[in-house]
């Protein structure tokens, strides 16, 4: 675990008596852009918030780049976003940051410089004389990004970035975070409801719903995965037959649910549904439903919701 | 903490807030100068040093280091913490390499800091109110100037209790407005409330104990204290004690009842005493409300 910049591991937190984080793992490497998708109440801030230090977990480990979460050293070290960028009234762009980049650690002259530095990067310069909260959101979200980034964090923590935003907006956003956490190798972990929206910068996807982590692969492989196809069945003797779909390598997913209906999840469609009755006839098996469904890459969560294990 | 200190001190200490305290505050001692001038039909205010020095002692203890700057102190001690949860800055601010102990503490000392200047300057603008209107004894202004300092000792005390409280409910509460009402009310309650509770309680054995939590009383015994200090000034025991019951007097003397006009008087210990009890109270609740704030959950 030593080349990853964060691991979580058995996170439980409550809130006003409602599970909102429940055994939820997960590991991102050094220099990587991770994406957390998922729906809303999932656990997403929840989770940014205990990175970031400012909400305290029920029980687990979590680990940024090898020291405890939530102590000043490792908030020393996180850049952080929260959902709804937020800033004072009567401060402008350059104040807000300068104030931003002392409370995180940096010289006052030091903080000038950094902030008018990445005002240019983000080719924003012509607003620093402005006041943030007059600004439209797209601008916004690129000042909380710059203002994140001032004390040269190694972990970047992005809370639904690019939310709310049209096509252009996401991109432009996107694009300056995949440049900025480039040029000073930043390791990345952004949120977002739809991954689709993430997808373009991030290496690796996690899906989270119900506090827990349903999914995490490559992007490139969720992308695929997205491609494949899902059948829904049901037999007179379902536990029979998982054991046997269990021995079938080209099924990726198989999910079995409360209402004892198997969910099976293959590239291969053709050959699924060539080699059902041949093994439902030699289990003499009786199928009792039957169902394929079309999977986007919108509903993952909900084929992988209740998951009994991968 | 300087860098909160500043900013939670700029975000108080607003000119335009400023300006408009200074003029309510000077406003309201305009009209209540009229008022007594007139009350009893005869110049009250030209009648000597005793009277004039008992007015301005009686509108500094209930109005200008009353009321007023309590209510100061509150409304921008709930807004330190409270203001920032609701525009969302708390979140990034405590997600910053800063201990939240420095946080409470920049944003307490600012309260104070604050609470100072408006409180020291509403003293000289309506001293000079008062001199412009009534054209006293210079006499009497070179006494009324000379009290300044010391009350200005009685105003950081207030605002180093009062600052203390309206923080910790700051942190605590969890709506701006109700809270704000709230300690209005409380504000009220200890200025005007509790002096008229405070005979019917006393004609009751059983309740007499409560008169040792008779804040109004604390106050005034600690203000006497420091009104006492500055050498020359001419006021008599006899005014000192009757400071804070002068509006309170109404119930005992319709009663008849001579012992109950200065009963809380003789529950008064000594002001050094009020002094130091209460100032560790307040720290003693600004510290568990620090460290609650330490260990709460701050999100969106």
């Amino acid at each position: 675990m030593s080349n990853h910049a964060l691991v979580v591991l058995n996170l439980y937190k409550k809130i006003n008596n409602k599970t909102v984080l429940n055994d939820f793992n997960l590991a991102v490497k050094q220099g990587e852009i991770h994406a957390l998708t998922g729906s809303a109440g999932a656990g997403k801030t929840t989770l940014l918030n205990i990175l970031a230090g400012t909400v305290q977990p029920n029980n687990g480990t979590v680990r940024i780049l090898n020291r405890k979460a939530g102590s000043l050293e490792v908030q020393k070290m996180i850049g952080y976003v929260p959902a709804k960028p937020s800033f004072y009234p009567g401060l402008r762009v350059l104040e807000y940051l300068v104030y931003m980049g002392i409370l995180s650690g940096l010289e006052q002259f030091e903080a000038v410089s950094r902030a008018v530095s990445l005002l240019k990067k983000a080719e924003m310069s012509a607003f620093k004389e402005k006041f943030p909260l007059d600004l439209p959101s797209g601008m916004k979200t690129k000042i909380a990004v710059v203002q994140s980034l001032l004390s040269r964090p190694s972990l970047l923590l992005l809370d639904e970035p690019v939310t709310g935003m049209d096509q252009a907006g996401k991109d432009s956003i996107l694009q300056m975070i995949k440049e900025m956490a480039a040029s000073d190798n930043i390791t990345v972990l952004l949120t977002s409801a739809l991954w689709t929206d993430v997808a373009s910068i991030a290496d690796n996807i996690t899906i989270i719903q119900d506090g827990r982590s349903i999914l995490s692969d490559e992007t490139a492989n969720i992308i695929e995965f997205s491609s494949q196809g899902v059948f829904i069945l049901q037999t007179s003797n379902n536990e029979l037959l998982l054991e046997v779909f269990r021995r079938m390598a080209y099924l990726k997913y198989i999910v079995r649910s409360e209402q004892d209906v198997i969910t099976v999840i293959t590239g291969k469609v053709e050959r699924f549904k060539k080699d059902l009755p041949g093994i439902l006839y030699k289990l003499q098996l009786e199928l009792m439903f039957f169902r394929q469904e079309e999977i986007n890459l919108g509903n993952i969560s909900q084929y992988l919701l209740k998951t009994e294990g991968d | 903490m300087g860098l909160i200190f500043r900013m939670a001190l700029t975000r108080t200490l607003r000119p335009k807030l400023v300006v408009l305290y200074l003029i309510i505050n000077a406003a309201v001692t305009v009209v209540t100068a009229l008022f007594v001038e007139n009350l009893s039909g005869s110049p009250v205010l030209q009648g000597g040093v005793i009277s004039f020095n008992m007015y301005f002692a009686k509108l500094v203890f209930l109005w200008i280091l009353g009321v007023s700057i309590l209510l100061w102190i509150a409304v921008h001690g709930i807004r330190m913490i409270g203001l920032e949860k609701k525009e969302g800055t708390l979140l990034l601010l405590v997600s910053k390499p800063v201990s939240r102990y420095r946080i409470i503490l920049g944003k307490y000392f600012a309260l104070i800091f604050s609470a100072l200047v408006v409180g020291v300057s509403s003293l000289f603008l309506d001293l000079s109110v008062i001199v412009l209107m009534f054209s006293p004894d210079p006499v009497i202004i070179l006494q009324l100037f000379k009290t300044i300092p010391f009350l200005s000792l009685y105003l950081l005390f207030l605002s180093f209790c009062t600052s203390a409280f309206s923080l910790s409910v700051s942190i605590l509460s969890k709506t701006l407005k109700k809270t704000y009402f709230v300690l209005s009310l409380i504000i009220l309650f200890i200025y005007f409330g509790v002096p008229l509770l405070r005979p019917g309680v006393a004609l009751y054995q059983e309740l007499r104990f409560l008169l040792y939590f008779d804040i109004n009383t604390h106050l005034s015994s600690i203000f006497h204290y420091f009104l006492s200090l500055p050498p020359g000034i001419i006021l008599s025991p006899k005014i000192l004690w009757d400071l804070s019951d002068w509006y309170t007097g109404i119930l005992p003397s319709f009663l008849k009842i001579a012992w109950l006009q200065d009963y809380h008087i003789k529950l008064l210990v000594n002001p050094q005493l009020v002094l130091v009890i209460w100032l560790t109270v307040s720290m003693f609740v600004l510290g568990l409300s620090a460290r609650r704030f330490n260990k709460m959950d701050i999100m969106e």
